[in-house]
């Protein structure tokens, strides 16, 4: 009976991850099948596979444009994690005046739908001049991820005994050594949670992007999209720079994955 | 050589006055125990002295130094936690290295420290678990191994032992009692547990509602407690509190109510001379300072026995004397008789160890 109901569990948890699953292997298989091959019906799944899209995507200007994703990326990454913890631990340890309203605050910009703010932001960058730069995103893009931060850090810094960062104060450490050697040690599964939310928010925006850059800054979610012409859409180059846009954040996921997963129970530190 | 001063200390938590005029004196080597119910302000004390807590006004002294701008790293004091404060993100050695780090001791000394502390504490084996892997009383260890190896001038224990069971903690306050006395750091120790005060302290502070309430050696706050919150603090089970009034009968002074009536030692009867006879006092006596006896006896109280609680070696009879319940405790054998319930049988208090404390102000006379 146990054994029963445990086989149909993991068939059950099969199912689930084939309907979920198929659709990346589609892209996978498109990637690396011809045009004709692509537009076959009914789908052919034994093929004899080509790399010839690989090597047309990365003759275009896709090459440029992931680096430009990731630059963007990892610098919102970058800024959002240390100015948010910083802000966060000062919520978290400190009685601020109004700390209740400004936390709010922070959080409504969080809220804030992309739509409402693309024409503003066009213009003000339109004045500075940083159209189709890179800084223009990573700022926009820090307004959204930096608030997402202060709220998903300050809930890991509020778990920290106070007690812990007492002793290391007698122990001889100044607040901010304290603050470096201890608290955020402690909350690194909330770092690498926000870390990766922040990165895929980064490298999946589309609105923003596509109204802020043009050429010189364009990501490559905004370059892919432009695979679909008057001509026709190529949906083997489509697929393969998908898959080679996706590998950035698997990649990371797998090395933080033990943090992760505490980090996305908010499991309690022992 | 440290020696610790408290002047005029107090402490303020919004309208809470939680530490109120606190002046104590904690000499070299002494190990003195702040006892007190929860709230007492014991803890708010160990935590202006540690630095985490600016007092509202008084003076700190560490060895004629006053460390009340000093911040907590600079004061070289150590503190064991109640909850010990473990890093969880480092190992032992990590741990016992982490306080010697911040000093910008050479990495070779620090590797000496750390093995002479786990030589100590026998905590060789464990020097590189992380304390999640470690047992209750292994992590005390660590805590306490953290707080020696900077050798500091000054020991602060927040309840210690509050986390361990019960065998485990008698076993632990003999062992720190005994390391305080070896190494001569001079303690400053919180509990609200008595009977742990009294097996470790050379000196005991009672505080109640954030003042003190009597500073004394184990046995004088035993023996002469000053007042009625500390009377009945110490002791297990507490002392018994009747109240009475002194007459004059047959020009000797007796202590009576309506229930009783037995005249007071003259040497003790001179003693509480001053007191004006009538006024409400409350009678203090110890329940292993009463003696029953099954017969009546001249200037006995006569009382019902009400429960017997057997402990291993002792007896606790509780008395029923009128709506009141006193308790007595004794060896079982030096009893005498063997109570069984519901019998009458009278009391004689022990005039030696019988105390009087004023109703209204609830100061000893006796």
């Amino acid at each position: 009976m146990k054994v029963l109901k445990r086989a149909l569990g993991i068939a059950l948890a099969l199912l689930v991850a084939a309907v979920f699953l198929f659709p990346l292997l589609w892209v996978v298989l498109s990637s690396f099948k011809t045009k004709l091959e692509l537009l076959a019906v009914p789908p052919v799944f034994i093929f004899k596979p080509t790399l010839q899209n690989y090597i047309n995507a990365f003759r275009s200007d896709f090459p440029l444009q992931v680096r430009n994703s990731l630059i963007i990326a990892v610098s919102t990454t970058v800024i959002s994690i240390t100015l948010g913890s910083l802000t966060a631990y000062g919520f978290s340890r400190y009685t601020i005046k109004g700390s209740d309203f400004l936390q709010f605050w922070i959080l409504s910009l969080r809220m804030l739908p992309a739509i409402a703010v693309v024409v503003p932001f066009y213009l003000v960058f339109r004045t500075l001049g940083l159209l189709d730069r890179h800084i223009a995103l990573i700022l926009v893009y820090c307004l959204f991820n930096i608030s997402f931060a202060v709220w998903v850090l300050k809930g890991f810094f509020d778990e920290i005994p106070l007690e812990l960062e007492e002793a290391a104060m007698l122990d001889g450490y100044s607040p901010p050594q304290v603050f470096l050697k201890v608290s955020l040690p402690l909350a690194r599964a909330g770092l690498a949670t926000t870390a990766i939310f922040c990165l895929i928010q980064s490298l999946n925006e589309f609105l923003l992007a596509v109204s802020l850059t043009t050429r010189v800054a364009e990501t490559a979610p905004v370059g892919l999209s432009k695979v679909q012409t008057l001509m026709g859409v190529d949906w083997g180059l489509l697929s393969a720079g998908s898959i080679v846009f996706m590998l950035p954040v698997v990649i990371f996921t797998v090395i933080v994955r033990n943090e992760l997963v505490r980090g996305m129970s908010f499991g309690r530190m022992r | 050589m440290s020696r610790v001063v408290l002047a005029h200390l107090h402490c303020w938590y919004g309208q809470t006055h939680a530490v109120d005029d606190v002046t104590l004196v904690v000499g070299d080597g002494e190990l003195c125990v702040l006892l007190g119910p929860t709230g007492c302000g014991k803890t708010s004390t160990l935590r202006m002295i540690a630095g985490f807590v600016r007092p509202a006004a008084g003076d700190i002294f560490l060895d004629g130094r006053r460390i009340n701008d000093l911040y907590p790293g600079d004061r070289n004091i150590a503190m064991i936690f109640q909850s010990y404060a473990l890093y969880p993100h480092m190992t032992v050695r990590q741990q016992f290295a982490f306080p010697l780090k911040a000093t910008k001791m050479p990495a070779r000394e620090i590797e000496q420290r750390i093995k002479e502390t786990a030589d100590f504490l026998h905590m060789h084996e464990f020097l590189d678990r992380y304390p999640g892997e470690l047992s209750a009383g292994q992590q005390q260890r660590v805590a306490v191994g953290r707080a020696l190896i900077r050798r500091p001038k000054l020991f602060l224990m927040d309840e210690p032992l509050s986390q361990l069971d019960a065998r485990l903690r008698v076993e632990m306050r003999a062992t720190l009692r005994r390391l305080q006395q070896d190494l001569g750091i001079t303690t400053i120790y919180v509990t609200h547990d008595q009977m742990e005060a009294q097996s470790v302290a050379d000196k005991i502070v009672v505080m109640n509602q954030g003042r003190i309430q009597q500073i004394g050696s184990p046995l004088e706050i035993y023996a002469r407690p000053a007042n009625l919150f500390v009377a009945g603090f110490i002791g297990s089970p507490p002392m018994n509190f009747l109240d009475c009034r002194l007459e004059q009968r047959q020009g000797q002074l007796y202590v009576c109510n309506d229930r009783f009536a037995f005249p007071l030692r003259p040497d003790l009867a001179d003693r509480v001379g001053r007191v004006s006879l009538g006024q409400p006092l409350v009678l203090g006596i110890r329940p292993e300072h009463i003696r029953l006896s099954p017969e009546a006896q001249a200037n006995a109280v006569p009382a019902e026995v009400y429960v017997l609680e057997p402990q291993s070696s002792e007896l606790i009879v509780d008395l029923k004397l009128g709506d009141l319940i006193l308790k007595m405790r004794g060896d079982k054998r030096e009893i005498g008789f063997r109570p069984h319930l519901s019998q009458q049988v009278w009391m004689e208090f022990q005039q030696d160890h019988l105390h009087l404390f004023d109703k209204g102000t609830e100061v000893c006379i006796l």
